[in-house]
């Protein structure tokens, strides 16, 4: 009896790794059949059966969401992207400034290049969304953007284009695209938790928090802790759901910057503050750039699904309505 | 139309279903027999299979009993899956038939 027990246990064990839905519709029937077919005594699932089991679960969790519901969840993803995105840059942009008040805050002050008039920027932004202003924030968010892409326009060349610089543009970038492409900060707040929101702001200070008092003193430990505060958290909002991966996946291109620039020094005229070499040129170009290489990537990997789903709906006639794009 | 080859499982699933309703049990030990002992399919592989052709509205459900204690969900083809089992047979038949008479031609010239 304890051994149809045990086994029935270490079946439903398996089982949890389907997605919550299948469960509710099939882990009973699943299990029944799973039981059924056990050999008398049987106390494990087998390596075979398990193995299936979890491949199981996994071809279920990547199934592409039909159309309709894949590109709903995208515009709820940049929803929260498009909410998130000015408190995490207004708390961290914050918890720099605090250094300031510190003995080493010039020190710092200028590593971070960070400003008040930027800072005030980015409260108005952080202002709009919470009083969700989309288009407004859409407005002041691409004013932002020409106003910090200026200076580069005229710097002699790709070389001096820091990952600083990039960290600002992407993060301004991402989130004027992502007001414009979803309903904003309106469906934002309805979809955000507390827990959610406390998780989420925890990252910036506890990132800033390291740069500000243990960089000084322990410069590789404090670019370790943050690079791993950053990865973790995009890690652990991607697993969490269908919706978090989609948020997670456009916030991972300011993560990624937000980790490099603290690898490479930032520069103002290309060469680096604090002497590192090997930092400057191929490496830092590469790790510039390596983004944009990979969201040519995406692009072209979107366009040929898009093209070979328009060919799937030709093919399989009216009757499985439209195909849309996930993007 | 222009309509990809099913797989093997799939094949047998449906063919296991175009006899009447069945529960997931039942078409594991079905698929078995049809294909001679050669294919034995797992439950992981089963539902994988069940909720896509479900998706795709080749398959639904039928009804639910209780049998010792275990729920039952017995599976039945819908129109359009025996339709396109009948589209894949067709397939099979007409190459299965071009194999056959090239194999006639090749012993007549031995």
């Amino acid at each position: 009896m304890s051994g149809t027990a045990g086994l029935e246990g270490r079946y439903l064990r398996l089982l949890a790794l389907y997605p919550a839905e299948h469960r509710r519709a099939h882990q009973e029937e699943m299990l029944g059949v799973l039981m059924t077919g056990a050999r008398a005594g049987q106390r494990r699932p087998g390596l075979a059966e398990s193995a299936d089991l979890i491949l199981g679960a996994l071809r279920i969790r990547l199934r592409p969401a039909p159309g309709r519901l894949a590109g709903a969840l995208w515009r709820d993803a940049l929803a929260v992207v498009s909410t998130l995105l000015p408190l995490i840059t207004l708390v961290y942009l914050s918890v720099l400034e605090l250094s300031l008040v510190g003995e080493h805050g010039v020190v710092v002050a200028v590593f971070v290049r960070s400003g008040a008039e930027r800072l005030a920027v980015w409260a108005a932004l952080t202002a709009c969304v919470l009083l969700r202003l989309r288009r407004t924030a859409a407005l002041v968010g691409a004013g932002m953007l020409i106003w910090a892409a200026a200076p580069a326009s005229y710097t002699p060349g790709w070389m001096y284009l820091s990952l600083t610089d990039m960290l600002i543009f992407v993060t301004l970038g991402l989130e004027v695209a992502a007001l414009l492409a979803s309903p904003g900060p309106r469906r934002g707040w309805q979809i955000l938790t507390w827990p959610g929101l406390g998780a989420a702001l925890a990252v910036p200070v506890a990132v800033a928090s390291v740069i500000n008092w243990v960089w000084l003193n322990h410069p590789f430990a404090a670019v370790a802790i943050a690079i791993a505060v950053i990865a973790l958290a995009m890690a652990g909002t991607a697993v969490t759901s269908a919706l978090g991966w989609r948020v997670a996946a456009p916030l991972s291109v300011p993560g990624f910057y937000a980790a490099a620039q603290l690898l490479v020094m930032p520069s103002i005229i290309g060469t680096s503050y604090v002497s590192m070499p090997g930092w400057e040129g191929p490496l830092r170009i590469t790790l510039t750039f390596l983004p944009v290489a990979a969201l040519l990537g995406v692009a072209v990997a979107i366009a040929r699904a898009v093209r070979a789903g328009h060919h799937a709906a030709a093919a399989s006639g009216p009757d499985d309505g439209p195909v849309q794009s996930a993007s | 139309m222009n309509q990809r080859p099913l797989q093997e499982p799939t094949f047998l699933i449906l063919t296991a279903l175009a006899a009447g309703a069945q529960h997931g049990y039942g078409i594991m030990s079905d698929v078995g027999q049809i294909s001679g002992g050669r294919v034995k399919l797992r439950a992981g592989t089963l539902y994988a299979a069940l909720d896509r052709l479900a998706a795709e509205r080749l398959i639904e459900a039928d009804r639910e009993e209780v049998v010792d204690g275990r729920l039952r969900r017995y599976y039945r083809l819908t129109g359009p899956g025996a339709q396109r089992l009948a589209t894949e047979v067709e397939r099979l038949r007409a190459q299965a038939a071009v194999a056959s008479r090239r194999l006639d031609l090749m012993g007549g010239l031995a």
